[in-house]
C-alpha cells in the first residue's frame, strides 16, 4: 500500500518538475536579451551585431524554443545538465557543490528557529492578553518587520568588527561561517513560527480533551507538555516543511552579505547573466529538493499521527 | 511510546545534523608558508583564471598575479614590453616579430620557449571557436586575426602575420586574452609567469595562492596569498576593519570609503580610471533638436552629480576620453558650462515651452518626454536619476528606465531610446580608436545615430594614421567636435580604489587600468 | 486583561490613522518628496528637514508620509489578489473534488516549488520591473497557502448536512458556493490576510532591493530602505526611518489581525473561562502552599 502510494507520488513529482522547467524555459525564453550580451557587461564594449549573431548561433540559441527544450530535456534524463555559459563548468558540478552548503545552511537556520520560537509560542500561548504574551508578540513583530540585510548587517558589524567574535570573512566553509548567516535567517522566520505555534498551541488549548484532563485532576504542566504540545506539533511539522523550503530559495541576500556562496547567491548571479543552462538546473533542483523533503514531511506524518495509520 | 518514536526520531535528526555541519568544517586554515601572508579581498567575478573561458576569467588570471602578458600597460595606458623585451615590425605594419625575453619560466619550472608562446596564443584561438570542439566565450577574434603565427626558438622570437595592417599589436597583446600560459597543462591548471601561482581554488569561496619561485621579474613579497570573495561592499569593508583582510580592492559604498579615507590606519588608493560614464543620445529622437541637447548640457551640474551624488566615485569631466590618458584633455574647451539660468533662456527664445500649462515644456505640439534607459552597475542609475531631477527643474520630463544590462542592450540596438546611460572601458587595447568608433557613423546606428561629415573625415584619417604623434591630434580634434555638437552627455570617470592597513602594506597602489590589482609592488612592512 | 472588543476597537483606530496619514499626507508633509536640491544631499535630521535628506536631497520625512500611500496601497492589492486568486481557487478545489481537485492542487505544488526569485526576474524581464509587476509575481508564487487552507475549511464543512440539504433542494452551485462556502472561509483568511500584511511588505521591499519592484520614481518604504543600505554607518536615518514605518504598519496591520481573530472565531469563548480557571487553580495553589508552610 505504502509502496503504491509512494510511486504515485514519484510519478506526481515527475510530472511537477516537467511542467516547472518547461514554464521557466518558457519565460526565459520570451525575455528579452540573452546570454551573449551579457557576457560583454564586464567591458562595456559592445561588439558587432554579427559577431554576436554568430556567437548564437554557435550556441544554439537561435533554434525553435520546442527543438531547444527537448534537446536539454532529453539530455538531462541523461544526467548532463549543461554547461554554464559563465564559468564554463558542467552546471550539475557547480549545483552539487554548493548543496551541501546551502542544506547545512539551511538545517542550522530551522534548529536554530525551533529552538527560539517554540519557548516564545509557547509562552505567549499559555499567557494569553496578559503581559507576557505582549512581549513575545512584541519580539515576534520586531523579526518579522526588520528586513533579513538589515539584521544581517548590523549583526556582521556588531559581533565581527566590534567584538570580533566571528571572523567577518573566513575561507573554512565550517561551523562558525554558518553561525551568523543561519541566525540572520532564523531571526526573522523565527517571528512567524512563533506565531503560528500560539496559533496551534490555541487550538489544542480549546479541545474538549483538554478540559476534560483538567477537570480529572491532571496537572496543567502534564496536560500542556504530555499532550498539548505533542499534538500541536503535527501542523507545525508542516510548517517547518514549507519554511525549508523558502529557506532553500530565499537566502540569497544573506548569502551575499556573509560571503556564505550557497544555492541562493548561484541563482542571482545566473539570472542576472542569462546563463541558461545553470538558471534551468537551479530551478529543477530546488524544485526536486523541495518536493522531496515535502514527501519525507508526509511520510513522517503517517508515522507520528496514529490516527492517519489506522486510516490508510 | 509514541513520544519515544518522536523523541528518538528527533535526536537522530540532531546528531545526524550536528555531525554533517562538524564534519564539513574542521578544516583548519592550512597556512603552511611561515613566511609573510596576505589576505586580499575581492568581488568574485570568476572561479577560473583560464584566459579561453570568458572575459572575466581572463582578466581574473592577470588580476591576482598569476598571469602575464606579451606587454603590458603603464600607468598612461601605454603598452610597454613584458615578456617580449624588444619588436620589430614590417613597413606595411603586417609582420611583427617579437623578440621573447630569455630566462622567463613558468611558475612550474618549464621555460617560456617562442614555441611555448605561439602554443599559447594558439590555444586561445581554438579553444574559443566552436567549430574546432572549442568551449570558450572569450573573444579574441574581436581584437586580432592573424594569418599565420610562427615561433622561431633559436632566434628566440615569435612572427605574427597579421590578416590586415595593425599599428596596436602591443595594445593588444596587453588584452587579458593573450596572458602565456603553459599549454601543457592548461586541461588540469593554469600556470602562468605573473609573481604568484595558484595552489588551490575554492569555487566560489577564495584561492589560495604560492609565490612563484621562478619569477622573472624581481622579489615576490609574499609567501602565500589568500584571494577571499567577498561580494559585498559592506561586508568587504568591515573584513578590513575587522582585520580578517588586509587589502581589499574597490570598495564601492561611498559611506565606507569616505570612513576609511578618513582614517589614518588605512591607505586609500584612488585613481581615476579609463572608463567613461556617459549617456549615448538618439538623434532620431526629439533630441535631434540641437538646441535642446545644448540646453540639456547647461541644465546638468556634473560637479556635484560625481562629487555629492555618487559620493565621489568618479571624476567629472567633459571629454568621452578620460582626462587620465594622454590626449590632451587639457586643451579641451567646453562651450556648455553649468548654467541653469541659460538653459531656461535657451529654451525660451527658441520657442520650446510650455503652452498647456502642465508644467512640461513641448516641442511640435508634443510633449517632450525623453525615455532614458539605463542598468544598475558603477551608479549609473544615480546618474540617470539625478539628471531626471535636474531636467524637471527645467521643464523638461524624463522617464527613467532602469533594466539589467541585457535587456538595456537590447533596447539601444533597437533604438528604443532617448538616453542611454553606461560606463565603457575606453581603452581596452591602450588606443581609443574602438571607442571613437561609436561617433562613425558606419558604427553609430548602434549607439544613436550620430553623423557628422567633419567627424567621419577625420576618424577615417584615424584608421589609416600609424604615427602615434598624428594620431593623438586627430583624436584630439575628434573630442573636442563630439563636446561642440553635444553629441554625448558625458559625465566623468569611474575611480578605482584600493585600500590596505597602513602598518601592515605598502605599495598598495592601483592601476588606472583595472586589469592589475596584486602586484610584486605591494609588499608587507618590516620584513 | 481588556475586552476583546475594546482591544479591537483600539487596533482599528491605530490601523485607521496610519491609513488618514496616507490620504492626508500632502497636508501632513512639510516639503515637496521629490524636489531634489543635489547640494543638499545627505544631511542629519534638522529643523528643516525632520528626518533628514536622502541622497539626491529630498526630504526624508516628506517622502516617508508619501510612501505610507504606495506602501499601504501595493501592499493592500497583492494580499487583495493573493486572497481572491487563492481562496478562489481553493474553495473550487475543495467543493468541485477529483480531477479538478487534483489538478488545481499539482498546479499549486508547482507554483510553490518555482523558486519564486526566478519568476519575479522572468516577469520583471519581459514586461519590466515595477511595482505591478512585482506584485503579479508574487501573488503568482503565494496563493498556494491561502488555497490549501480555504479546500480544507471546505472540506470541513463540505459534507454537513446543511450543505447536502441545500444541494438535494436545487441550489445553484454557483449559489452554494457563495452563500455558504464562501461566509465559512472568508473570515480564517482575512485573519490570515491581516497577519500577511508585514510579510507582503517586506517581500515587495525585498524585490525593490533586486531593482524589479518599485523603481526610483516611486515613493515607496521598501525601495528607499534600500537606498540607505550603503549608508548604514554615516546616514543611518535613510533606514532608520523607512523601517520604522514599515515596523509600525506591521504592528499594527498584525495585533488587528489577533483581534480580529479573537473576536471571529467562536472557539475563543473557552479561552476567557480557561484563563480564569487557571488563575483560579494557581491562587489556590499559592494559598495551599503558604498554609503548609505556616
Amino acid at each position: 500500500m505504502l509502496r503504491r502510494e509512494l510511486y504515485k507520488r514519484f510519478l506526481q513529482i515527475a510530472i511537477v518538475l516537467v511542467g516547472i522547467s518547461f514554464m521557466s524555459f518558457l519565460l526565459i525564453y520570451l525575455a528579452p536579451g540573452d546570454p551573449v550580451r551579457a557576457m560583454f557587461a564586464v567591458t562595456g564594449n559592445i561588439p558587432a551585431e554579427e559577431v554576436m549573431e554568430e556567437m548564437r548561433e554557435e550556441m544554439g540559441l537561435n533554434k525553435p524554443f520546442l527543438i531547444q527544450y527537448s534537446t536539454w530535456l532529453s539530455k538531462c534524463l541523461r544526467g548532463d545538465f549543461g554547461i554554464s555559459y559563465s564559468q564554463g563548468r558542467p552546471v550539475s558540478q557547480m549545483l552539487s557543490e554548493r548543496v551541501m552548503p546551502t542544506l547545512n545552511l539551511s538545517l542550522l537556520s530551522l534548529i536554530m528557529m525551533v529552538i527560539i520560537a517554540i519557548p516564545i509560542g509557547v509562552i505567549s500561548a499559555i499567557n494569553k492578553n496578559e503581559i507576557a504574551d505582549y512581549i513575545c508578540r512584541g519580539l515576534t513583530f520586531i523579526s518579522i518587520s526588520m528586513p533579513n540585510f538589515w539584521v544581517g548587517l548590523l549583526l556582521l558589524y556588531f559581533v565581527g568588527v566590534k567584538l570580533k567574535l566571528l571572523p567577518v570573512v573566513s575561507t573554512d566553509m565550517g561551523f562558525k561561517k554558518l553561525i551568523l548567516p543561519a541566525f540572520t535567517l532564523a531571526f526573522a522566520m523565527a517571528g512567524k513560527y512563533a506565531r503560528q505555534v500560539r496559533g496551534a498551541i490555541l487550538e489544542e488549548m480549546n479541545k474538549d480533551y483538554v478540559s476534560g484532563a483538567l477537570a480529572r485532576g491532571i496537572s496543567e504542566t502534564e496536560v500542556l507538555w504530555k499532550h498539548i504540545i505533542p499534538n500541536a506539533m503535527l501542523p507545525l511539522l508542516t510548517m517547518l516543511g514549507l519554511s525549508l523550503g523558502s529557506l532553500l530559495g530565499g537566502t540569497a541576500v544573506v548569502e551575499i552579505i556573509f560571503s556564505y556562496p550557497a544555492l541562493g547567491s548561484l541563482a542571482i548571479a545566473a539570472i542576472t547573466s542569462m546563463d541558461y543552462p545553470l538558471i534551468q538546473g537551479y530551478i529543477l533542483w530546488i524544485a526536486l529538493i523541495y518536493m522531496l523533503v515535502n514527501l519525507a514531511v508526509d511520510i513522517s506524518y503517517r508515522y507520528l499521527d496514529p490516527r492517519l495509520k489506522k486510516g490508510a | 511510546m509514541r513520544k519515544n518514536y518522536k523523541f528518538i526520531a528527533l535526536l537522530l535528526l540532531i546528531s545526524i545534523c550536528s555531525s554533517i555541519l562538524i564534519a564539513c568544517g574542521d578544516k583548519k586554515n592550512k597556512n603552511s608558508a611561515n613566511g609573510p601572508h596576505l589576505n586580499f579581498g575581492v568581488y568574485n567575478y570568476s572561479d577560473s583564471l583560464d584566459p579561453a573561458t570568458n572575459t572575466n576569467s581572463s582578466w581574473c588570471g592577470v588580476r591576482y598575479g598569476v598571469t602575464e602578458g606579451l606587454f603590458k600597460f603603464s600607468d598612461e595606458v601605454i603598452a610597454e614590453p613584458n615578456i617580449a623585451d624588444t619588436y620589430t615590425v614590417s613597413e606595411d605594419y603586417k609582420v611583427w616579430t617579437l623578440h621573447i625575453r630569455e630566462g622567463v619560466k613558468f611558475s612550474n619550472g618549464n621555460d617560456v620557449t617562442p614555441t611555448a608562446v605561439k602554443d599559447s596564443i594558439e590555444r586561445l584561438y581554438n579553444q574559443t571557436d566552436a567549430s574546432r570542439g572549442g568551449t570558450g566565450n572569450s573573444n579574441p577574434d574581436g581584437y586580432l586575426i592573424y594569418e599565420t603565427i610562427t615561433a622561431d626558438d633559436d632566434e628566440g622570437t615569435v612572427t605574427i602575420t597579421c590578416t590586415s595592417p595593425t599599428s596596436n599589436i602591443p595594445g593588444i597583446l596587453a588584452y587579458p586574452y593573450f596572458s602565456i600560459i603553459d599549454v601543457s597543462v592548461a586541461d588540469k591548471e593554469i600556470v602562468g609567469t605573473g609573481p604568484y601561482k595558484v595552489a588551490k581554488i575554492n569555487n566560489g569561496v577564495s584561492i589560495e595562492l604560492l609565490s612563484n619561485e621562478y619569477y622573472w621579474n624581481g622579489e615576490v613579497p609574499y609567501d602565500s596569498v589568500t584571494i577571499m570573495f567577498i561580494d559585498d561592499s559592506s561586508t568587504k569593508a568591515m573584513a578590513l576593519k575587522s582585520g580578517d583582510i588586509d587589502i581589499a580592492e574597490n570598495i564601492t559604498t561611498a559611506s565606507d570609503l569616505r570612513t576609511l579615507s578618513e582614517d589614518e590606519n588605512y591607505y586609500v588608493s584612488i585613481a581615476p580610471g579609463v572608463r567613461t560614464g556617459n549617456s549615448y543620445i538618439n538623434y532620431e529622437g526629439v533630441l535631434g533638436n540641437e538646441t535642446l541637447r545644448q540646453a540639456i548640457m547647461m541644465a546638468l551640474d556634473k560637479d556635484t552629480m560625481c562629487d555629492i551624488t555618487v559620493a565621489g566615485m568618479y571624476t567629472s569631466g567633459i571629454s568621452v576620453l578620460p582626462s587620465s590618458l594622454s590626449y590632451n584633455y587639457d586643451k579641451l574647451t567646453n562651450p556648455y558650462e553649468f548654467n541653469k539660468q541659460a538653459a531656461i533662456e535657451l529654451l525660451d527664445d527658441a520657442g520650446i515651452v510650455d503652452t498647456d500649462g502642465d508644467g512640461w515644456r513641448e516641442i511640435d505640439g508634443k510633449n517632450i518626454d525623453i525615455n532614458s534607459v539605463t542598468f544598475t552597475s558603477r551608479n549609473l542609475n544615480e546618474f540617470a536619476e539625478a539628471v531626471a531631477l535636474q531636467l524637471a527643474e527645467i521643464g523638461i520630463k524624463v522617464t527613467v528606465n532602469i533594466r539589467d544590462y541585457d535587456t538595456a542592450l537590447a533596447l539601444l540596438n533597437a533604438g528604443e531610446f532617448d538616453l542611454w546611460t553606461c560606463n565603457t572601458l575606453t581603452v581596452g587595447v591602450g588606443d581609443p580608436q574602438d571607442y571613437l568608433g561609436n561617433w562613425y557613423s558606419a558604427n553609430s546606428q548602434n549607439y544613436g545615430y550620430y553623423s557628422s561629415e567633419k567627424y567621419d573625415e577625420l576618424y577615417e584619417e584615424l584608421m589609416l594614421e600609424l604615427d602615434n604623434d598624428k594620431r593623438k591630434d586627430i583624436i584630439t580634434q575628434l573630442q573636442q567636435i563630439l563636446i561642440n555638437d553635444a553629441a554625448t552627455i558625458v559625465y566623468g570617470y569611474y575611480n578605482s580604489s584600493m585600500i590596505s592597513r597602513a602598518e601592515k602594506i605598502t605599495g598598495a597602489d592601483i592601476a588606472t587600468i583595472d586589469y592589475y590589482w596584486l602586484t610584486s609592488k605591494i609588499k608587507p612592512i618590516g620584513e | 486583561m481588556i475586552n476583546k472588543k475594546l482591544q479591537f476597537i483600539i487596533f482599528l483606530i491605530f490601523v485607521l490613522s496610519i491609513v488618514t496619514v496616507a490620504i492626508l499626507a500632502p497636508y501632513i508633509a512639510t516639503h515637496d518628496p521629490n524636489e531634489a536640491v543635489l547640494t543638499e544631499a545627505t544631511k542629519a535630521p534638522s529643523k528643516e528637514h525632520f528626518f533628514g535628506t536622502d541622497r539626491m536631497g529630498r526630504d526624508l520625512f516628506s517622502r516617508v508620509i508619501y510612501g505610507t500611500r504606495t506602501s499601504l496601497y501595493s501592499t493592500l492589492i497583492l494580499v487583495l489578489s493573493i486572497l481572491i486568486l487563492g481562496g478562489g481557487l481553493g474553495i473550487i478545489a475543495g467543493y468541485a473534488g477529483g480531477a479538478t481537485d487534483t489538478v488545481i492542487m499539482r498546479f499549486a505544488d508547482m507554483m510553490v516549488s518555482f523558486p519564486g526569485m526566478a519568476l519575479a526576474i522572468a516577469i520583471a524581464g519581459v514586461m519590466g520591473p515595477s511595482i505591478t509587476n512585482a506584485v503579479i509575481s508574487i501573488t503568482m508564487v503565494s496563493w498556494t497557502k491561502y488555497a490549501r487552507l480555504a479546500r480544507s475549511l471546505v472540506l470541513k464543512i463540505k459534507h454537513e448536512d446543511y450543505i447536502k440539504a441545500a444541494f438535494m433542494s436545487g441550489t445553484k452551485t454557483y449559489n452554494i458556493l457563495l452563500r455558504y462556502m464562501l461566509p465559512s472561509v472568508l473570515p480564517t483568511l482575512i485573519i490570515t490576510a491581516a497577519t500577511d500584511m508585514g510579510g507582503m511588505m517586506l517581500e515587495l521591499a525585498g524585490f525593490s532591493f533586486l531593482g524589479l519592484g518599485a523603481q526610483s520614481t516611486s515613493i515607496e518604504w521598501g525601495y528607499m530602505l534600500n537606498e540607505g543600505r550603503a549608508y548604514i554607518e554615516s546616514a543611518s536615518w535613510l533606514m532608520i526611518y523607512p523601517g520604522l514605518a514599515i515596523f509600525i504598519t506591521v504592528v499594527a496591520f498584525n495585533l488587528l489581525g489577533d483581534s480580529l481573530r479573537d473576536i471571529l472565531d467562536p472557539q475563543n469563548d473557552d479561552q476567557i473561562l480557561k484563563s480564569k480557571r487557571k488563575r483560579v487553580l494557581q491562587t489556590e495553589r499559592k494559598q495551599v502552599k503558604r498554609e503548609s508552610l505556616a
